[in-house]
């Protein structure tokens, strides 16, 4: 009984220490930081209009509300930098502002929805769609092709063939992007969202310990062979070779869209390329259902098989307990030499000071003929390669904006969005990415990466494209899990992935009214 | 009874010399020295500013591995980094990047703060230093960038 009032006695001594000394921090911080929220906060409201984006009220124009739901782009409620929140987001009060003086009768609202996840964000639009509650513009998230086949998304077509009313009108407003094949097009042709940022090089990318290469005199790796030699090096150093992002216990499986796939497919070109369109933008969108159904794309083919087994190669490079375990501290440690991340991680790394050695990003190479003879060089060139995909999409609601009827009300002010300066001001507020709009001046940030060389993917190309649904890329991704730890044996695993690929195939034939008279 | 009064008053002793601690970190001061090169830069979206930081005791002494926060309080400007750590001679720096000037972000005095958040032994202290970057109307060239070193490695930090 002495012991336990004892223990007891103790315990309460030490909580009562931790109140005061927890009491006395938030003194500490609070007392000076409320000494700096008495200065007046700096207010940064625009100085004047600028012509090209003030393309005024008309006066056909009804009231509305339009609601917005813009995911990383969300302004923060702490509008004043502070020790907690010491990059508040305020850019998209200000654009929406500055929009409803021009525009008095539109209202826009912004809609805060789940960002912890894809998933949990995804549930929150299934819920919202089901009650009518869903907003009028919407981030697409990664599962775009899951938001068309739900017929979540309004077609953009008509309006991409447009001037942009607060853009140059000289141009369509899909025009006035860097370049259009930012833009997904769809196996019926349609588009359905619009990009808003784009890599800084590619998203994803290598972050490497520059102390450990430097003390295995090793190189920045400019082939697939060469990246998987040095990690080679790297482990048996006794080094983790390399740690991989990982999403739902398994691959992201990213290099598949381009490093270790597009080099191996050239000569399948021909076949896939069936109507002879002379530029990505040329093509009608469906090829690679196509590919899928004629069996260019076919896991039967020796060119797929190699792809696997390259990437393969690549994961076994990783740790035991890879898609477990959270691998990062090792990172932070010094104890990995290369580890998958994007770019969207930049400033969080660039800001760690518990990290003790130097680091540096690489793009991911891709493979050569040094790895197969299936596999051709591709040229390299520095600077920032032209993106064929976006980052961060946003579209139009269709239940939604059909409901309400505020179609032309979002349209219009996702067009103002897309403007150069409203782009720029937007987009560079996060440091991740460079704006997608032609004029917008990208981040300094980024300037060092220009410096690296990047493998230039033709135009037209044929990746492994394992993202043609949601229920392809989950079937793939599990199996792909499987099979990279040897549980699951190289013919089951090629006949789940070509099953996957085939039923993804025909969803999308069946749900999008796919003409293949003819493929 | 008298176990309650004597666990109260060790409470209390304990929670006094937490405050008395407290109130010492508090009071100490340190020094921050800061230069700018250049000292001023354009609303470009081009040119940088490098910020040299030395944090010193008041005798002087260096203030090693302290960690410092760094915090954009006004101006578009884009930092580095949002934290460093001091070297043993209490040196740290960071970049501070220009913007291009719009209505929305218009060229005018960027104001950044600096905070010492390694001050306080036991307790957290923040000791703070606020710095201004005059950021003025373009006009300028733009300013090459890279970041190689000569074995080829792109160093990014480190």
């Amino acid at each position: 009984m002495g012991k336990i009032k004892g223990k007891k006695g103790l315990a309460l001594i030490l909580s009562a220490v931790f109140m005061v000394a927890v009491v006395l921090s938030g003194c500490s911080g609070n007392k000076e930081a409320a000494s700096e929220d008495s200065k007046p906060a700096a207010t940064d409201s625009p100085a004047k209009q600028e012509a090209t984006e003030t393309a005024s009220a008309s006066p056909e124009e009804k009231e509305a509300t339009i609601r917005i739901t813009a995911q990383v782009f969300t302004p923060t409620d702490e509008k004043t930098p502070t020790e907690n929140t010491p990059i508040p987001r305020v850019a998209l009060d200000k654009i929406i502002e500055d929009y409803q003086k021009q525009h008095p009768k539109i209202k826009v609202e912004i809609v805060k929805a789940p960002t912890s996840s894809r998933e949990e964000y995804l549930t929150w639009m299934t819920t919202q769609i089901a009650a009518g509650e869903a907003p009028d513009i919407a981030w697409t998230s990664d599962s775009l092709q899951g938001f068309v086949e739900k017929e979540w998304l309004l077609p953009l077509d008509s309006y991409l063939g447009q001037d942009n009313p607060f853009g140059d009108q000289n141009v369509t407003w899909i025009d006035s992007f860097t370049n259009p094949e930012l833009f997904r097009k769809f196996p019926n042709g349609s588009y359905y969202s619009v990009p808003i940022v784009q890599a800084a090089g590619s998203a994803t990318t290598f972050y490497y310990n520059i102390d450990i290469f430097k003390q295995l005199n090793l190189s920045v790796p400019q082939t697939w062979q060469q990246l998987l030699d040095a990690l080679k090096k790297a482990k048996e150093a006794g080094y983790i070779a390399a740690i991989p992002v990982v999403e739902n216990k398994g691959p992201t499986l990213w290099q598949m869209g381009a490093q270790v796939s597009i080099p191996l497919t050239t000569n399948l070109l021909g076949d896939f390329n069936y109507t002879g369109a002379k530029s990505a933008v040329e093509l009608k969108g469906d090829e690679y259902i196509r590919a899928i159904k004629k069996g260019i794309v076919s896991m039967d083919r020796p060119e797929f098989r190699e792809i696997w087994r390259l990437y393969k190669e690549w994961a076994q490079m990783w740790p035991d307990g890879w898609a477990t375990q959270d691998m990062m501290p090792l990172w932070r440690e010094g104890k990995v030499a290369v580890r998958e991340g994007g770019m969207w991680e930049l400033q969080q790394e660039l800001s760690d000071t518990k990290r003790q050695f130097k680091w540096g990003v690489f793009p991911m190479p891709a493979v050569g003929s040094d790895s197969s003879k299936y596999a051709v060089d591709l040229p390299k060139s520095k600077g920032f390669q032209k993106n064929t995909s976006s980052m961060f999409d946003l579209g139009i609601v269709k239940p939604t904006v059909e409901k309400k009827g505020t179609t032309e009300a979002a349209i219009r002010f996702l067009q103002y969005l897309t403007t150069a300066k409203v782009n720029e001001y937007m987009v560079n507020e996060v440091p991740q990415g460079l704006p997608t709009v032609k004029g917008a001046a990208t981040l300094p940030l980024f300037d060092a990466i220009k410096e690296s060389e990047s493998p230039v993917y033709p135009e037209i190309n044929i990746p492994m494209n394992v993202w043609i649904n949601s229920e392809a890329r989950d079937t793939i991704g599990r199996n792909a899990a499987m099979w990279i730890q040897n549980k699951l044996p190289d013919d089951k695993f090629f006949a789940n992935v070509e099953k996957a690929l085939t039923e993804g195939a025909d969803k999308s034939i069946k749900e999008q009214k796919l003409d293949t008279s003819k493929w | 009874m008298k176990k309650k009064w004597i666990t109260l008053l060790v409470i209390a002793l304990l929670a006094g010399v937490i405050t008395i601690l407290w109130r010492v970190d508090e009071n100490r001061e340190i020094v921050f020295e800061v230069k700018l090169a250049p000292d001023q830069m354009t609303a470009d979206g081009k040119s940088s500013v490098n910020v040299q930081i030395q944090v010193t005791n008041t005798d002087g002494t260096p203030r090693s591995g302290d960690d410092l926060q760094i915090i954009r309080l006004k101006g578009h400007g884009q930092l580095s980094v949002s934290r460093v750590k001091t070297d043993r001679n209490g040196h740290a720096s960071f970049v501070y990047f220009s913007y291009r000037a719009s209505s929305f972000t218009p060229a005018m005095t960027n104001e950044i703060m600096l905070s010492d958040v390694s001050v306080g032994k036991i307790v957290g202290v923040y000791k703070r230093h606020a710095l201004e970057i005059p950021v003025l109307e373009p006009a300028g060239e733009d300013s090459d960038k890279g970041g190689t070193d000569g074995d080829g490695y792109i160093s990014l930090g480190g």
